[in-house]
Protein backbone atom coordinates (compact mmCIF):
# COMPACT_ATOMS: atom_id res chain seq x y z
CA UNK A 1 0.00 0.00 0.00
CA UNK A 2 1.21 3.50 -0.77
CA UNK A 3 0.09 6.56 1.16
CA UNK A 4 0.37 10.09 -0.17
CA UNK A 5 0.63 13.19 2.00
CA UNK A 6 0.48 16.70 0.59
CA UNK A 7 2.84 19.30 1.95
CA UNK A 8 2.45 22.98 1.12
CA UNK A 9 4.94 25.00 3.06
CA UNK A 10 6.89 28.13 2.30
CA UNK A 11 5.75 28.17 -1.31
CA UNK A 12 6.89 24.58 -1.84
CA UNK A 13 4.25 22.10 -2.88
CA UNK A 14 5.23 18.48 -2.57
CA UNK A 15 3.75 15.03 -2.15
CA UNK A 16 5.36 12.47 0.10
CA UNK A 17 4.67 8.82 -0.62
CA UNK A 18 5.21 6.30 2.13
CA UNK A 19 4.16 2.86 3.23
CA UNK A 20 3.17 4.05 6.71
CA UNK A 21 1.74 7.35 7.94
CA UNK A 22 4.32 10.01 8.77
CA UNK A 23 4.12 12.76 11.38
CA UNK A 24 4.06 16.37 10.21
CA UNK A 25 7.58 16.92 11.50
CA UNK A 26 8.84 13.97 9.45
CA UNK A 27 7.12 15.26 6.34
CA UNK A 28 8.63 18.71 6.85
CA UNK A 29 12.09 17.22 7.31
CA UNK A 30 11.85 15.16 4.15
CA UNK A 31 10.58 18.04 2.04
CA UNK A 32 13.18 20.42 3.47
CA UNK A 33 15.94 18.01 2.42
CA UNK A 34 14.53 17.60 -1.07
CA UNK A 35 16.33 20.49 -2.75
CA UNK A 36 20.09 20.48 -3.07
CA UNK A 37 22.15 23.65 -3.26
CA UNK A 38 22.51 23.43 -7.04
CA UNK A 39 18.75 23.05 -7.42
CA UNK A 40 18.14 26.62 -6.33
CA UNK A 41 20.37 27.93 -9.13
CA UNK A 42 18.79 25.53 -11.62
CA UNK A 43 15.34 26.72 -10.56
CA UNK A 44 16.19 30.24 -11.69
CA UNK A 45 17.23 28.95 -15.12
CA UNK A 46 14.09 26.84 -15.45
CA UNK A 47 11.95 29.75 -14.39
CA UNK A 48 13.30 31.88 -17.23
CA UNK A 49 12.39 29.16 -19.73
CA UNK A 50 8.88 28.61 -18.38
CA UNK A 51 8.27 32.34 -18.29
CA UNK A 52 8.49 32.40 -22.10
CA UNK A 53 5.28 30.37 -22.15
CA UNK A 54 6.76 27.51 -24.17
CA UNK A 55 9.11 24.71 -23.24
CA UNK A 56 10.69 22.25 -25.60
CA UNK A 57 11.49 19.04 -23.74
CA UNK A 58 13.54 15.96 -24.57
CA UNK A 59 13.02 12.92 -22.39
CA UNK A 60 15.73 10.28 -21.93
CA UNK A 61 15.18 6.77 -20.60
CA UNK A 62 17.19 5.66 -17.60
CA UNK A 63 19.77 2.99 -18.15
CA UNK A 64 20.05 -0.59 -16.98
CA UNK A 65 17.22 -1.59 -14.71
CA UNK A 66 15.48 1.79 -14.87
CA UNK A 67 14.37 2.34 -18.48
CA UNK A 68 11.00 3.54 -17.17
CA UNK A 69 12.68 6.31 -15.15
CA UNK A 70 12.51 9.27 -17.51
CA UNK A 71 14.92 12.21 -17.33
CA UNK A 72 13.38 15.38 -18.78
CA UNK A 73 15.47 18.29 -20.09
CA UNK A 74 14.09 21.56 -21.38
CA UNK A 75 15.89 23.62 -23.98
CA UNK A 76 17.25 26.68 -22.23
CA UNK A 77 16.99 30.24 -23.53
CA UNK A 78 20.63 29.82 -24.62
CA UNK A 79 19.63 26.55 -26.38
CA UNK A 80 21.54 24.44 -23.87
CA UNK A 81 19.74 21.53 -22.17
CA UNK A 82 18.54 22.17 -18.64
CA UNK A 83 17.57 19.23 -16.47
CA UNK A 84 14.01 19.72 -15.32
CA UNK A 85 12.80 16.63 -13.52
CA UNK A 86 12.61 12.88 -13.42
CA UNK A 87 9.21 11.47 -14.36
CA UNK A 88 8.10 8.05 -13.19
CA UNK A 89 4.87 6.08 -13.36
CA UNK A 90 2.76 5.20 -10.34
CA UNK A 91 4.00 1.64 -10.74
CA UNK A 92 7.62 2.75 -10.36
CA UNK A 93 6.70 5.08 -7.48
CA UNK A 94 5.25 2.12 -5.61
CA UNK A 95 8.50 0.22 -6.06
CA UNK A 96 10.46 3.26 -4.90
CA UNK A 97 8.46 3.49 -1.68
CA UNK A 98 9.22 -0.13 -0.91
CA UNK A 99 12.92 0.55 -1.47
CA UNK A 100 13.22 3.82 0.39
CA UNK A 101 10.36 4.01 2.92
CA UNK A 102 9.47 7.50 1.79
CA UNK A 103 9.60 9.20 -1.60
CA UNK A 104 9.35 12.96 -2.02
CA UNK A 105 7.68 14.23 -5.15
CA UNK A 106 9.41 17.56 -4.92
CA UNK A 107 11.52 19.68 -7.22
CA UNK A 108 13.18 16.94 -9.25
CA UNK A 109 10.62 14.15 -9.30
CA UNK A 110 7.15 13.97 -10.77
CA UNK A 111 4.89 10.94 -10.60
CA UNK A 112 2.72 10.60 -13.69
CA UNK A 113 -0.73 9.15 -13.39
CA UNK A 114 -1.13 5.56 -14.45
CA UNK A 115 0.80 2.33 -14.45
CA UNK A 116 2.87 3.44 -17.43
CA UNK A 117 3.93 6.85 -18.68
CA UNK A 118 2.15 7.55 -21.96
CA UNK A 119 2.94 10.44 -24.31
CA UNK A 120 -0.11 12.29 -23.10
CA UNK A 121 0.70 11.45 -19.49
CA UNK A 122 4.20 12.80 -19.94
CA UNK A 123 3.03 16.23 -21.07
CA UNK A 124 0.47 16.34 -18.28
CA UNK A 125 3.10 15.32 -15.73
CA UNK A 126 5.46 18.08 -16.84
CA UNK A 127 2.71 20.68 -16.70
CA UNK A 128 1.84 19.50 -13.20
CA UNK A 129 5.49 19.62 -12.17
CA UNK A 130 5.81 23.21 -13.44
CA UNK A 131 2.60 24.31 -11.78
CA UNK A 132 3.66 22.79 -8.48
CA UNK A 133 7.19 24.22 -8.38
CA UNK A 134 6.64 27.56 -10.13
CA UNK A 135 3.30 28.59 -8.76
CA UNK A 136 3.72 32.23 -9.78
CA UNK A 137 4.63 31.49 -13.41
CA UNK A 138 1.74 31.25 -15.88
CA UNK A 139 1.25 27.79 -17.32
CA UNK A 140 3.59 27.07 -20.22
CA UNK A 141 2.92 24.86 -23.22
CA UNK A 142 5.17 21.81 -23.45
CA UNK A 143 6.40 20.17 -26.61
CA UNK A 144 7.77 16.79 -25.57
CA UNK A 145 9.95 14.43 -27.57
CA UNK A 146 11.48 11.18 -26.48
CA UNK A 147 15.15 10.72 -27.18
CA UNK A 148 15.85 7.85 -29.55
CA UNK A 149 19.18 6.18 -30.00
CA UNK A 150 20.63 6.85 -33.42
CA UNK A 151 20.70 3.77 -35.60
CA UNK A 152 24.16 2.68 -36.73
CA UNK A 153 25.17 4.95 -39.59
CA UNK A 154 25.10 3.40 -43.02
CA UNK A 155 28.35 3.30 -44.97
CA UNK A 156 28.65 6.23 -47.28
CA UNK A 157 30.65 4.35 -49.89
CA UNK A 158 30.64 0.78 -50.96
CA UNK A 159 33.85 -1.01 -51.56
CA UNK A 160 34.14 -4.45 -53.02
CA UNK A 161 35.40 -7.03 -50.62
CA UNK A 162 38.09 -8.98 -52.43
CA UNK A 163 36.92 -12.23 -50.91
CA UNK A 164 33.48 -11.94 -52.48
CA UNK A 165 34.46 -10.20 -55.71
CA UNK A 166 33.64 -11.98 -58.90
CA UNK A 167 36.60 -13.93 -60.26
CA UNK A 168 37.88 -12.71 -63.60
CA UNK A 169 36.11 -14.29 -66.54
CA UNK A 170 38.22 -16.73 -68.38
CA UNK A 171 37.31 -14.92 -71.57
CA UNK A 172 38.78 -11.69 -70.18
CA UNK A 173 42.05 -13.36 -69.51
CA UNK A 174 42.37 -14.62 -73.05
CA UNK B 1 33.06 -3.05 -9.56
CA UNK B 2 32.42 -1.94 -6.01
CA UNK B 3 31.79 -4.29 -3.15
CA UNK B 4 29.79 -3.67 -0.02
CA UNK B 5 30.66 -5.35 3.23
CA UNK B 6 27.40 -4.48 4.93
CA UNK B 7 24.31 -4.22 2.74
CA UNK B 8 22.46 -1.88 5.10
CA UNK B 9 24.94 0.12 7.14
CA UNK B 10 24.01 2.16 10.14
CA UNK B 11 24.58 5.81 9.42
CA UNK B 12 26.98 7.56 11.74
CA UNK B 13 24.21 9.98 12.59
CA UNK B 14 23.77 9.49 16.35
CA UNK B 15 20.74 7.52 17.34
CA UNK B 16 19.06 7.42 13.97
CA UNK B 17 18.49 4.46 11.67
CA UNK B 18 19.26 5.51 8.16
CA UNK B 19 18.75 3.74 4.86
CA UNK B 20 19.79 4.37 1.28
CA UNK B 21 17.55 6.42 -0.99
CA UNK B 22 17.71 6.85 -4.77
CA UNK B 23 16.71 10.49 -4.18
CA UNK B 24 14.25 10.34 -7.03
CA UNK B 25 16.97 9.05 -9.42
CA UNK B 26 18.13 12.62 -9.99
CA UNK B 27 21.80 11.66 -10.16
CA UNK B 28 21.32 8.40 -12.02
CA UNK B 29 22.69 8.25 -15.54
CA UNK B 30 20.49 7.87 -18.57
CA UNK B 31 20.73 6.78 -22.16
CA UNK B 32 22.21 9.38 -24.48
CA UNK B 33 23.79 11.33 -21.62
CA UNK B 34 26.36 13.99 -22.50
CA UNK B 35 28.85 15.89 -20.37
CA UNK B 36 27.02 19.09 -21.22
CA UNK B 37 23.97 17.74 -19.42
CA UNK B 38 25.93 17.72 -16.17
CA UNK B 39 27.26 21.27 -16.29
CA UNK B 40 26.59 23.36 -13.21
CA UNK B 41 23.92 23.98 -12.04
CA UNK B 42 22.61 20.80 -13.64
CA UNK B 43 22.88 17.71 -11.45
CA UNK B 44 25.95 15.52 -11.63
CA UNK B 45 25.17 12.10 -13.07
CA UNK B 46 26.58 8.64 -12.56
CA UNK B 47 27.82 6.70 -15.54
CA UNK B 48 25.38 4.04 -16.62
CA UNK B 49 27.43 1.04 -15.54
CA UNK B 50 27.85 2.24 -11.95
CA UNK B 51 25.92 0.47 -9.20
CA UNK B 52 24.78 3.59 -7.40
CA UNK B 53 23.52 2.00 -4.20
CA UNK B 54 26.73 0.01 -3.79
CA UNK B 55 28.94 3.06 -4.28
CA UNK B 56 26.98 5.27 -1.89
CA UNK B 57 26.61 2.57 0.74
CA UNK B 58 30.34 1.94 0.65
CA UNK B 59 30.94 5.65 1.17
CA UNK B 60 28.82 5.75 4.30
CA UNK B 61 30.10 2.45 5.66
CA UNK B 62 33.71 2.54 4.57
CA UNK B 63 36.66 3.23 6.79
CA UNK B 64 38.15 5.66 4.27
CA UNK B 65 35.24 8.04 4.47
CA UNK B 66 35.45 11.62 5.66
CA UNK B 67 32.41 12.93 7.48
CA UNK B 68 31.46 16.46 8.41
CA UNK B 69 28.44 18.26 9.81
CA UNK B 70 27.27 15.54 12.16
CA UNK B 71 24.32 17.64 13.22
CA UNK B 72 20.63 16.88 13.41
CA UNK B 73 20.02 18.27 9.95
CA UNK B 74 22.66 16.58 7.87
CA UNK B 75 25.81 14.49 7.85
CA UNK B 76 27.98 14.51 4.74
CA UNK B 77 30.53 11.95 3.56
CA UNK B 78 33.22 11.99 0.92
CA UNK B 79 35.23 9.09 -0.45
CA UNK B 80 37.77 8.81 -3.23
CA UNK B 81 36.77 5.86 -5.41
CA UNK B 82 39.89 5.86 -7.58
CA UNK B 83 37.86 5.50 -10.76
CA UNK B 84 35.55 7.67 -12.82
CA UNK B 85 32.03 7.05 -11.58
CA UNK B 86 30.24 9.90 -13.32
CA UNK B 87 30.32 13.45 -14.60
CA UNK B 88 30.09 16.57 -12.49
CA UNK B 89 30.06 19.98 -14.14
CA UNK B 90 31.01 18.21 -17.34
CA UNK B 91 34.18 16.76 -15.82
CA UNK B 92 35.21 13.31 -14.70
CA UNK B 93 34.00 12.61 -11.19
CA UNK B 94 36.06 10.25 -9.08
CA UNK B 95 34.67 11.17 -5.66
CA UNK B 96 31.57 9.76 -4.04
CA UNK B 97 29.69 12.36 -2.01
CA UNK B 98 26.82 11.24 0.25
CA UNK B 99 24.57 13.12 2.60
CA UNK B 100 22.33 11.70 5.31
CA UNK B 101 19.31 13.82 6.09
CA UNK B 102 15.63 13.80 6.92
CA UNK B 103 13.62 13.68 10.10
CA UNK B 104 14.23 11.82 13.32
CA UNK B 105 12.27 8.72 12.35
CA UNK B 106 12.81 8.59 8.62
CA UNK B 107 16.40 9.31 7.72
CA UNK B 108 17.87 8.45 4.38
CA UNK B 109 21.19 8.92 2.67
CA UNK B 110 21.78 9.66 -0.97
CA UNK B 111 24.71 10.84 -2.98
CA UNK B 112 26.20 11.95 -6.23
CA UNK B 113 29.43 11.68 -8.14
CA UNK B 114 31.73 14.62 -7.49
CA UNK B 115 34.62 16.19 -9.37
CA UNK B 116 37.69 16.87 -7.18
CA UNK B 117 37.43 20.57 -8.08
CA UNK B 118 33.87 20.90 -6.80
CA UNK B 119 33.64 23.62 -4.15
CA UNK B 120 31.92 21.20 -1.76
CA UNK B 121 35.16 19.24 -1.47
CA UNK B 122 36.74 22.18 0.33
CA UNK B 123 34.32 21.73 3.23
CA UNK B 124 35.91 18.43 4.15
CA UNK B 125 38.94 18.13 6.42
Amino acid sequence: MMLAAYVDKGGKKARVFSAAPLADAELDGLVAADMDEDDRERAAVLRSVLATGFAEVTVYPGGGATPDVLHAYVVGVDKRPVFATVVVSERRATTMVHEARAVVEGFSLQVAQGEDVTEEGLATALATWAGRNFVDVPAAAFHVERWLARPPSLPTSWELDASVADPPYTGDAA
Amino acid sequence: MFTVERPVPACAFPGGACSWSHHGFKHFGHEGMTRGQTRHPLPAKYLLHVHVQAVETATVAGVERKAIGALAAKTEYLRATGVVIGWDDGQDATLSYVECSGGAAVRTFHGRPMHPGNRTVRKFP
